[in-house]
């Protein structure tokens, strides 16, 4: 398959199950809305270093939110629901929390909770109260800037994480342009996210390593500096090579993504970018396929 | 679903609880008829009050002066129970869900030990507004309760849970020994609001009467809660009243019970 003069491999991206919630945060501007929730998705680009992985989904008008302040959704994935409520415990109480004005709603109602508000009550040494409006509880923790009010529980729901494809270029910069393409893109799909970096990946990875501590290492076949080894998948036409790696509250959403970014990262790439593939473990691992041409059709 | 048009005022109070959707749902009106109902402390029939109409909605209908009928939707839990006039005492008792809609007024206990579902009185309401069973510890346990009118004393006392809306003035003691829930209050609380509340909000935007010496005045603040009660209260039809809350004086106590409850109060 061939789209504006970009070769898509006929491969598949393997994707793992996950744990999923999403959390509205809001403030008083947007401004402060995006402080903590850029915050609590820092040092979130992966569960095998972080725990978590987490990002932005999006925006939310006031007409959104549940208290009529704007706010962000933040979609946040772990590999298991406790491992999820620690998440959530320690990132809204270190990032959401401390923030002035801020406060923090279940986004998702899912088949499951993970405790929210209820985790961080305690903050309030006895001073905290809980209130129930309609069918939700919330939990009123006094702060010096006034309350902060955290719905008491937040959805979780299985979702899927690891989606990716990668794409390989002529030169840096070509390559860098069309991944920022499709980054741009992806974030106008739902229901999905893109956990490093400004949403792209240099330093892609494979499981494990020479050394018995490190349990993932450089993704060596696509470093273009080793190109020549035995085992290098790099063409001599390839310059630099980057990831993007999606994480989905559905597998829906996961290949909606994908095929998002692919299409803007081909588009007017003029040559700069020559390959697009993906990176998966011979789908032995992970329950979920993206098979890049069928995506794309 | 089933009209139920008053034949004549009863001499004395006509306990009619066992009117609800739950109860009448698949019975012909020969059938219901025959249902029981108490006449002061007599055994009568439903046939012996009431005439009963087939409808076409799903709706129950009680048409006539309901002033002596009591407990109208007593242990209600689905369904929908419209009655055109005022009531008499303990409309909704025991209430579990659906929704009760009255025309008129309501008078005394209205919405007593309610579990759940919604109560609309387009008047006033009586004294004990969503309290508790003699002897019980605890008043309306959850649902939501909107008086358009102005409600008598010790509306909300021994709340536990849920939402009660009045429209107009409230008398006194609204919210006395509150354990939790809201009470919103649009026009003035008489004396004594709250007083030996434990926890729990009592929100009234036309003032208080007179805050007790056991509650401390916190200051005024403009409370993110407030703004999801609001929410909620649009949903409710109550778009003016949400408009209101907002920039309220928060009294904590009642310290004399080491109360952690809040008055919380404009003007």
């Amino acid at each position: 398959m061939n789209i504006d003069g970009v070769t898509i491999d006929d491969t598949f991206a393997e994707a793992f199950g996950m744990r999923a919630t999403r959390l509205i945060v809001t403030a008083e501007t947007i401004g402060w809305a995006r402080v903590a929730a850029t915050g609590m998705t820092g040092f979130a680009t992966s569960v095998i270093g972080c725990g978590l992985e987490a990002g932005i989904e999006r925006e939310l008008d006031v007409q959104e939110t549940p208290d009529g302040r704007p706010g962000i959704a933040v979609l946040i994935f772990a590999v298991s629901r406790d491992a999820l409520a620690k998440a959530v415990r320690e990132r809204v109480g270190q990032c959401v929390l401390t923030c002035t004005g801020t406060a923090c709603y279940a986004g998702l109602s899912g088949d499951a909770e993970v405790p929210l508000g209820r985790a961080l009550r305690y903050f309030g040494d006895g001073h905290q109260a809980a209130k129930r409006i309609g069918e939700r509880r919330y939990w009123r923790i006094p702060v010096m800037d006034g309350e902060f009010v955290c719905e008491d529980m937040t959805g979780a729901q299985r979702a899927v994480g690891g989606g990716n494809f990668l794409m390989l270029g002529r030169s840096y910069r070509g390559v860098l342009a069309a991944a920022e393409r499709a980054a741009q893109a992806m974030r106008q799909v739902p229901e999905a996210i893109m956990p490093f970096p400004g949403g792209l990946v240099r330093s892609g990875s494979k499981v494990g390593s020479r050394y018995k501590f490190l349990p993932a290492s450089t993704n060596d076949p696509f470093c273009p500096t080793l190109r020549g080894t035995a085992q290098s998948e790099v063409g001599p036409d390839v310059a630099s090579v980057l990831e993007i790696v999606i994480d989905g509250l559905t597998e829906q959403a996961v290949g909606a993504a994908m095929a998002a970014g692919i299409r803007a990262a081909c588009a007017g790439a003029g040559g700069a970018l020559t390959r697009i593939t993906a990176g998966n473990y011979g789908g032995k691992l992970g329950p979920f396929h993206f098979h890049l041409h069928e995506l794309l059709k | 679903m089933t009209r139920l048009v008053l034949k004549a005022e009863p001499p004395v109070r006509l306990a009619v609880d066992g009117l609800i959707p739950e109860r009448l749902a698949g019975l012909s009106p020969a059938a219901i008829e025959k249902l029981p109902l108490t006449l002061g402390n007599r055994r009568q029939a439903v046939a012996d009050w009431f005439r009963v109409e087939p409808t076409d909605g799903a709706t129950i209908e009680i048409v006539g002066d309901c002033r002596r009928l009591d407990k109208l939707g007593g242990g209600m839990s689905e369904g929908t129970l419209s009655i055109r006039g005022d009531v008499g005492a303990y409309l909704g008792i025991g209430m579990r869900g659906g929704t009760i809609a009255i025309a008129g007024s309501a008078g005394h206990g209205a919405a007593t030990d309610m579990r759940g579902g919604v109560l609309r009185i387009a008047g006033d309401a009586g004294d004990a507004l969503g309290g508790a069973l003699p002897g019980a510890a605890g008043g309306m346990r959850d649902g939501t309760v909107l008086v358009a009118g102005r409600a008598g004393s010790e509306a909300g006392r021994r709340l536990r849970r849920g939402l009660i809306v009045i429209g107009g003035d409230a008398g006194a003691c609204c919210g006395a020994e509150m354990i939790a829930g809201t009470v919103v209050v649009a026009g003035r609380a008489g004396e004594l609001a709250g007083a030996a509340m434990r926890r729990g909000s009592v929100i009234a935007l036309g003032g208080v009467e007179r805050i007790g010496p056991t509650f401390a005045d916190g200051g005024v603040h403009d409370l993110i809660f407030l703004r999801l009660l609001a929410r909620h209260l649009t949903t409710l039809g109550l778009d003016g009243l949400a408009t209101r809350l907002g920039g309220l004086r928060r009294w904590t106590g009642d310290a004399a019970v080491g109360g952690a409850g809040e008055l919380l109060v404009g003007k």
